[in-house]
Order: C-alpha cells, then sequence, then structure tokens
C-alpha cells in the first residue's frame, strides 16, 4: 500500500476513526493489526520475516539485560546481530553476491556454479533489521531496558508510517511513545496534517515531474552531455523529495496520531562540506551507522589511519545498505573519500582562512560533488557511468531542447527552493507552518491545485523502498 | 474531538470557514490564469502559422480537447498532416479552442472568428461541458457549475469512484458529462463472440446465393431455413435470415417475411434491412395487420425504442390512420427530447445556421472513444441545405480500449483542461480529420 494511493486514504482514515474511538491499550494492538495489515498488503507472506525478526530481538533483549555475564551478554548481541544480518544477507544480497563471486572466479578462467536464488526483496527490511538491531544494541550498552510487552515491542518493528522506507527509528525515542498513552491535540494534528500534505507535494509534483525529466536520459543509450548534466540535477531534487516527502508524510501521520517522529532530512543541499551532508541527509540512517558501526569500530579517537579505515568501512557498508549493486558500492566508496578528502583538508592550517567564509561558493562547489555522487547512485551499471561521464567531459553541446528541459527542471523545483530558502534563513522546518496564515492558505491553494493539475498520480513507488 | 472543540468555538470554526472560502478562491485563480496563460500561446501560435491570402483557412472551435497541447495539440497536427496529404493547395489551421467552455461559449465566438479570419471552413468538437437541463436548474447552482473549482473537485471525486480505473480525471469527467448529463444509455458494446463456420454450412450459404440469382426461391427458402435452425455463428446467421427474407419476399410469403423482421430486430434494434423492407410494405398497405402486430409487440417489449415507434407512427400514416400516427410520431419527439443534450443540440444548430449563411463548410467532429449516436441525434430534424459532415471516432481509437495501450492515446496527469490526448491520440485525431476533409472536396 503506497501512501499516495486511494486504498491507503481508506486504510488510514478507518485507523484513525478506530484510534481516536479506541482507548490506550486497544489502541496499540489496534495499530499492531493495522501494521501488519499495511505490510501484509504488499505480500503476506513477508510478514513471517517481520515477526521472526521480532521475536528474535525480544528474546534477545530480555536476556541481555537479565544476565550480568559480560560474555553471554556479547553472545547474545551476536546471536541478535547475525540473525538479522543473516535475513537481510539472504533476501537482499545473496544473488548480488553469488552473482559477483561467478563474475570474480570467471576471470580466473574458473566457471563456478552457483544457484541464484527466485526470491523478491521484502519491502522495507533493510529499515526494520536495522531497528531492531538498535533496540539489542541499546539494551547491550545499558542504554535501554527492554520491554517485557511484546505486542507492543511488535508494534515498535512494525509501526506502520515508518516500517517500509524509515526514519529508522531507535527503542530509546519510539519505544517509550507507545508503552506512554499518547495525546492528540488540536496543534499536533495540524502540524501532522501540514507534514503529509507537504510530504505528498513533494513525492507527487516534484518527484513525480523530475521522474520524466530523469528517466528517459538514464533509459537511453546515447545523450548529450548537457542532457546528462540536467537530469542529474532533476535527480539530486528528484531523490530528495522522494525519501524527505517519505519521511515527512510517516512524520505526519505520526504526529496526528500523538507521535514524534524523528527528523530526517535537514536541509541537506545546504550543507557546504561532507561532513555537514551526512548530519542532513537521511539523518536516521547516517546516525545509525555512526553509533552502530563507526564507534564501536573507534571512530575518530584513534590513530588518522585507522579513522580512515574506519570511515571507509562505514561508507562502504552504508553504501551497500541502499542496494545490492556495485554501483551503491561506488557511490558509498566516492562519498567516503569526500569525507576523508575533507578531513584531511580541514587539518591543514593554511586552509583555516576557508572556514567561515564564501558560503555561496562552498555551497556551489560541494552540490556539485553530491550531484556528481547521484551519477553512481542512479546508473544502471559501471559502464554507463563511464559513457555519461565521458559525454559531460567531452561533448557537452548545449542546444535548445536542453535548455527547454532545463527550464522545466526550473519551474518545478522552483517552489521547494523557495520553501527551502525560507526553512534556511528561519532556521525552521515548519517555517511555512509557521508563516501568515494568508500566505498560509496561498501556499496550499498553490500546492493542491500544483498536484491535482500537473502531479503523476500514478502509483510509483517510492525510491528507497527497494533499500 | 476535534469537532466537538471547534463546535464550541464558534470563533474558530468562522475562521476556518473563511480560510476554506480563500482557499478555494485562490485556486480558482490559479485554474483560470493558466486558462489565460494557454490562450495566449495559443494566440501566438496562430499568428505565427498566418501564412497568406492563398490558402485555405481551417478554423478549430472546441473545449480543452482542442485548445489545448501546443504543437501537440490537433489543430497543430492537423495542419501538418493536411499540408503533407494535399500538396496541391496550402492549408493553414487556426486553434480556437477555449479550454473549458461549453457549446454555448463557443459557438458565442463564432461569428466574431468568422469576420475576423474569414475561414473557408470551421471544425468543431465540443458538447463535453454542456450539461443539459440548464434551463431547470436555478442561478445559484448555474453560478456554481461554472466555477472551475467545482468541475476540479467533481474530477477528483470521480478519479476516487473510480481509483482501479486506469482513466485520468478529464477522461472521467468528459464520459460523464457526454453520457450521464445527455441521458443517453449508451448500449454496452456487445461483444459478439465469433465462431468458425462448417465448411458446409459456406457452401450452402453460397448454394442458396446461386438460386436467389436463377430465381428458384423455393429451393433458395429451403436452403436458408436449414441453414437457420443450425446453431451458427451470430454474424453469419444475420447473413442466412436476410437471404432467408429476400427469398420469402420473392415469393410473397409476407407473414413468414414478418417473422423474419422480428428476429432481425432483436438482434439489431436498428436493423436497416428489416426498416427498410417495412416501409416499403406500408407504403404498399400490404400485411397491415401483420406489421401492425410485429411493432406492437415489440414495443411492448421495450416502450422506448425510437425508431419502432417511429416507424409505426409512419407506418399509420401511410395507412391512413392520423390519430394514430400522431400519437406514436410525438412519442419519438419526446424520446428524442429527453435523448439530446438541449444545450448541445441548440447550439450545433447555431452553428449550423450560421455556417450556412456565411457558406462556410463545416466539419463537426465527435470525440474519441465516443459513440457516433450522441452526435448524429443532434441533427435528426435537419434537412439537406446545410454543409457539414460528421466525423466519427470510435474506430480509429478502438486500440485505446485496451488498458494498457491507453496511455498512448490519453494522458493520464491530466485536469484542470489538460488535454487528455496525448501527443499520438491528437495525431490520430488530427489523420481522420484530415481525411474527411480531402475526401470532402472530392
Amino acid at each position: 500500500m503506497l501512501f499516495n494511493s486511494v486504498e491507503f486514504l481508506i486504510f488510514f482514515t478507518i485507523v484513525y476513526s478506530l484510534y481516536l474511538i479506541l482507548n490506550f491499550k486497544w489502541q496499540n494492538r489496534m495499530l499492531l493489526v493495522a501494521s501488519y495489515v499495511f505490510y501484509g498488503f504488499w505480500d503476506w507472506r513477508f510478514l513471517s520475516l517481520i515477526i521472526f525478526s521480532t521475536i528474535v530481538d525480544y528474546c534477545c533483549g530480555l536476556y541481555i539485560a537479565e544476565t550480568d555475564d559480560v560474555k553471554k551478554k556479547k553472545k547474545l548481541l551476536l546471536i541478535s546481530i547475525f540473525m538479522n544480518l543473516a535475513l537481510l544477507g539472504f533476501f537482499k544480497y545473496f544473488n548480488f553476491f553469488a552473482g559477483s563471486l561467478i563474475k570474480l572466479f570467471s576471470l580466473f578462467g574458473v566457471s563456478l556454479k552457483l544457484q541464484y536464488l527466485n526470491v523478491i526483496l521484502p519491502v522495507g527490511i533493510s529499515f526494520y533489521t536495522f531497528q531492531t538491531l538498535s533496540y539489542t544494541f541499546d539494551i547491550y550498552k545499558g542504554q535501554l531496558k527492554p520491554t517485557k510487552k511484546f505486542f507492543d515491542f511488535a508494534l515498535f518493528v512494525a509501526f506502520f508510517p515508518q516500517l517500509v522506507a524509515g526514519p529508522i527509528e531507535r527503542a530509546k525515542c519510539l519505544l517509550p511513545q507507545i508503552l506512554e498513552p499518547r495525546s492528540v491535540t488540536l496543534n499536533k494534528f495540524y502540524e501532522g496534517c501540514f507534514l503529509v500534505f507537504w510530504g505528498l507535494f513533494e513525492k507527487i509534483f516534484i518527484s513525480g515531474n523530475l521522474a520524466k525529466i530523469v528517466d528517459p536520459v538514464f533509459v537511453s543509450g546515447e545523450h548529450k552531455g548537457s542532457e546528462v548534466m540536467v537530469a542529474l540535477y532533476a535527480f539530486a531534487f528528484q531523490i530528495l523529495c522522494d525519501f524527505d516527502g517519505y519521511s515527512n508524510i510517516a512524520r505526519g501521520l505520526g504526529k496526528v496520531m500523538g507521535f514524534e517522529l524523528m527528523i530526517n532530512f535537514n536541509l541537506p543541499y545546504f550543507a557546504t562540506n561532507p561532513s555537514d551532508f551526512w548530519k542532513r541527509w537521511h539523518i536516521s540512517l547516517s546516525t545509525w551507522l555512526k553509533d552502530y558501526l563507526y564507534i564501536p569500530l573507534g571512530g575518530n579517537k584513534v590513530s588518522n589511519l585507522i579513522t580512515y579505515r574506519n570511515l571507509a568501512i562505514t561508507m562502504l557498508l552504508g553504501g551497500l545498505w541502499h542496494g545490492a549493486a556495485w554501483t551503491f558500492v561506488v557511490w558509498g566508496a566516492y562519498q567516503g573519500i569526500l569525507l576523508m578528502a575533507h578531513r584531511k583538508v580541514s587539518s591543514i592550517r593554511i586552509f583555516d582562512f576557508l572556514k567561515n567564509r564564501f558560503f555561496i561558493v562552498k555551497l556551489f562547489v560541494f552540490f556539485h560533488l553530491v550531484v556528481l555522487g547521484w551519477l553512481f547512485f542512479r546508473a544502471q551499471n559501471m559502464a554507463q557511468v563511464m559513457r555519461m561521464l565521458h559525454s559531460i567531459v567531452f561533448s557537452l553541446d548545449l542546444d535548445g531542447n536542453t535548455l527547454v528541459l532545463f527550464q522545466r527542471f526550473l519551474l518545478v523545483v522552483l517552489p521547494l527552493l523557495i520553501v527551502q530558502i525560507g526553512q534556511y534563513k528561519k532556521n525552521d522546518l515548519m517555517f511555512l507552518f509557521h508563516g501568515h496564515w494568508f500566505i498560509k492558505t496561498f501556499a496550499y491553494a498553490l500546492m493542491t491545485y500544483l498536484i491535482l493539475g500537473y502531479g503523476v498520480l500514478t502509483a510509483e513507488e517510492f525510491i528507497y523502498f527497494q533499500f | 474531538m476535534c469537532l466537538k472543540y471547534m463546535f464550541t468555538n464558534y470563533k474558530i470554526l468562522t475562521r476556518v470557514a473563511f480560510r476554506i472560502v480563500l482557499f478555494l478562491l485562490f485556486i480558482e485563480i490559479f485554474l483560470r490564469f493558466d486558462g489565460w496563460i494557454s490562450l495566449v500561446l495559443q494566440e501566438n501560435r496562430n499568428k505565427s502559422n498566418l501564412k497568406g491570402l492563398n490558402t485555405y483557412r481551417i478554423i478549430c472551435i472546441g473545449d480543452s480537447n482542442t485548445a489545448l497541447g501546443g504543437d501537440e495539440s490537433f489543430p497543430s497536427q492537423l495542419d501538418v498532416v493536411l499540408n503533407k496529404l494535399d500538396t496541391k493547395r496550402k492549408y493553414e489551421v487556426i486553434n480556437k479552442g477555449l479550454p473549458a467552455a461549453d457549446s454555448t461559449e463557443i459557438v458565442d465566438n463564432v461569428e466574431e472568428l468568422i469576420n475576423e479570419y474569414k475561414p473557408n471552413m470551421i471544425v468543431s468538437m465540443m458538447g463535453a461541458n454542456d450539461r443539459n437541463d440548464l434551463t431547470k436548474e436555478d442561478p445559484v447552482f448555474i453560478l456554481i457549475s461554472r466555477l472551475k473549482v467545482f468541475k476540479l473537485a467533481q474530477g477528483v471525486f470521480l478519479r476516487l469512484l473510480y481509483f482501479k480505473s486506469d482513466k485520468g480525471i478529464n477522461q472521467l469527467l468528459l464520459e460523464r458529462a457526454l453520457v450521464q448529463k445527455n441521458n443517453i444509455t449508451v448500449k454496452k458494446q456487445e461483444v459478439i463472440e465469433r465462431k468458425a463456420v462448417d465448411p458446409q454450412y459456406v457452401k450452402m450459404l453460397f448454394l442458396g446465393l446461386k438460386m436467389l440469382e436463377v430465381k428458384d426461391y423455393v429451393k433458395a427458402e429451403v436452403i436458408f431455413k436449414s441453414l437457420v435452425s443450425q446453431d451458427l455463428d451470430i454474424i453469419f446467421l444475420d447473413r442466412a435470415y436476410k437471404e432467408l427474407g429476400n427469398s420469402l419476399k420473392a415469393q410473397g410469403k409476407i407473414n413468414e417475411l414478418i417473422n423474419v423482421f422480428k428476429y432481425q430486430f432483436e438482434r439489431d434494434e436498428f436493423s436497416v434491412f428489416a426498416t427498410d423492407e417495412i416501409r416499403e410494405l406500408c407504403s404498399n398497405k400490404k400485411a397491415v395487420y401483420e406489421t401492425e402486430q410485429l411493432l406492437l409487440s415489440l414495443l411492448e417489449i421495450k416502450p422506448d425504442r425510437e425508431n419502432i415507434n417511429g416507424l409505426l407512427g409512419a407506418c399509420y400514416a401511410e395507412w391512413g390512420d392520423d390519430v394514430k400516427a400522431e400519437k406514436y410520431l410525438s412519442k419519438v419527439r419526446e424520446i428524442r427530447r429527453n435523448a439530446v443534450n438541449v444545450a448541445s443540440k441548440k447550439n450545433y444548430l447555431r452553428l449550423a445556421e450560421i455556417l450556412k449563411k456565411n457558406k462556410i463548410k463545416g466539419i463537426f467532429v465527435q470525440y474519441p472513444m465516443l459513440s457516433m449516436e450522441n452526435l448524429e441525434i443532434l441533427f435528426n430534424e435537419m434537412d439537406d441545405s446545410y454543409d457539414f459532415i460528421l466525423v466519427d471516432n470510435l474506430e480509429n481509437f478502438k486500440e485505446a480500449l485496451n488498458p494498457e495501450k491507453y496511455k498512448e492515446y490519453f494522458s493520464d496527469r491530466s485536469l484542470n483542461d489538460r488535454g487528455h490526448c496525448t501527443l499520438k491520440g491528437n495525431f490520430i485525431l488530427a489523420e481522420n480529420v484530415a481525411k474527411v476533409i480531402l475526401n470532402s472536396f472530392k
């Protein structure tokens, strides 16, 4: 069930009506059932995976807290990690690794016979395995007490607004909200509605229309460099609006029910360097990787060389998390290299004068570096990456058609840019919501008009569902 | 909870109401601004298209289906297709479509257009935005229904209602406007399953035809009678019945012939063969009682059949029973009144009148995928002195009935008067109209 579908509208209307009627205890049970229905809508067989993951982490969490034996604690944590990663590895990465191994061996003239698996990727598996993992991790570190209430824990794993594409919530934040009664206030309701609406606008109008610019370029084989450039700019905003839109809808849905979900995107294209970027882009994933991978590896409290190694591992795995393909690994590596280079440059004294200056220049340069990264991310294979890079460098050929394409891109992105500049200047992501009522009404009307008149209403999946 | 809170706070309620009105007003402004922009662009294109005095000038009038699409619009493509197909003459097509206009608005502008552009031909495709019962509505409702926001809401509602359908909002609006408001119960296209015909029966048919040719009607009758008693493919069966009718007619076996008519009218409401034959029988005053009984029995099953009522009325007139003739003919007029969109009919007639007065040829195009009957019915009472041609677009859009192919012909993003034909759909439309135009010169 997609957020931008009529099925979901019906589903949520029923769920929300029940939610307002029921008392706290039944609210949680109803939400759990609703979440399973929501997830089972894709394929009911996926439910077994999520329930399996829930049981494993529920038990591990309880046992880890019970025992004082450090070795036993570690063993239990490893069981949880192994089980979750095995699930993820099997369903998401098996074919990728098998394929890569076959290719590797064939390089040495050995033909390896490995069976490919005929499995489909269960939606959102990367999200909820990470979410449950954070639970056992936190209990292991003593930062969280496990819950004995199984159904509430199950709801934490399967909470439908953020189940399939994040934000990846921490048990520390979400679990207490499930365990304690929540209050729905009129203000929260308004805020939630605004977030849902803004998210739908981002998805249906901006991302949908940008996809129309991007897709033809990446599907076709031959293209001019200038067209590739426009497509890359468009993709940068398409993926932002797709993902940020989904996160906003998730947060909004949570909010109208009294839940506070974390902010997942904080104006990432206003970042002026890679480390800033990762504090703004997919925050729930980057902080997850930082807390449960980078810091346990030693973080930056170790020698320079090991810090670089940690960065590399984190970013490579982060890349791979996004998808089982080498293009994602290369994208992760590219981001890792940017981070390392930034670390190196900012440790050199001569460049100190750059600090807190040339904001626009830095923004411009870094934005283009990010955009270049999206080429790896979007391309179907490395050959296409090379072809496109070649065309950008050697045959840019700017002509009328490309200008029209660029114009269209600007028109679509313009509303987003205006809002984001406002958000940045006022340092308030809800700046539009907090604005004057007249402007707000105008904005609502304009967005409604653009969604209905120019939105891409076909049931297209959110890009991040495949991760 | 929210509702209770709102009702106890009158101030909040008025504020919310005010904002909703403002919200709708803004959307209305956006929609109208959008329409205005597209008109300005269209006018620019028209000016750049004006080629000179020695050209054959065609003006396309209509609603958004005509107006929108820029170079991909149907008039723009008509220009290209005509000039390509006929190199002897130079054509110039001017797009004067008005987004969201009903036929009244469209026809109101025609004389002005004729004076300004002096066209040789006018191509119209209109009626989708007409309301049938304009006269009965109270003025407030008419005002509301003219608001674009209202149409938008209607469209959204329809889209939600048919959320499984692949059709765009505009397509749904259009279908509703033409089918529901016209009050015409469009027959569901009967799916005729064709069976393979046994070669033995084909041989028999040919033998029967040969018998007719050599005027051995008795043998022909035997052959066709044995054919119609078989379990045959329906189209084949129709043919056998028709030939049976011919052999019976030739022998003057009128009572049996009337049974054949009965079969034919049951199969096909508008059977041409049966209609023509009965007319002939009536004017010859043959088998008066049997014919009357047949037509009455058909009306018993379905009293609202326009053609049968008309036929019966005409027959009574031939038989000299003017009272009964008037009874059935007035019934026909009543059926037509109910079936026809009053506004569309009025405006089509007005348009035809204007064209006749100015000696301009008219091409009246039916919307893609809609039945021709809906258009033909508007001209039922007109004589031949009017110079116009109707263009059917059912056959050439047949492929679009397939949901897979649908998107090739119709754009799905549509709402607020975006054109619903894609480049391909408009091209097919343009090609069809071009062929009709060129044929009309022959």
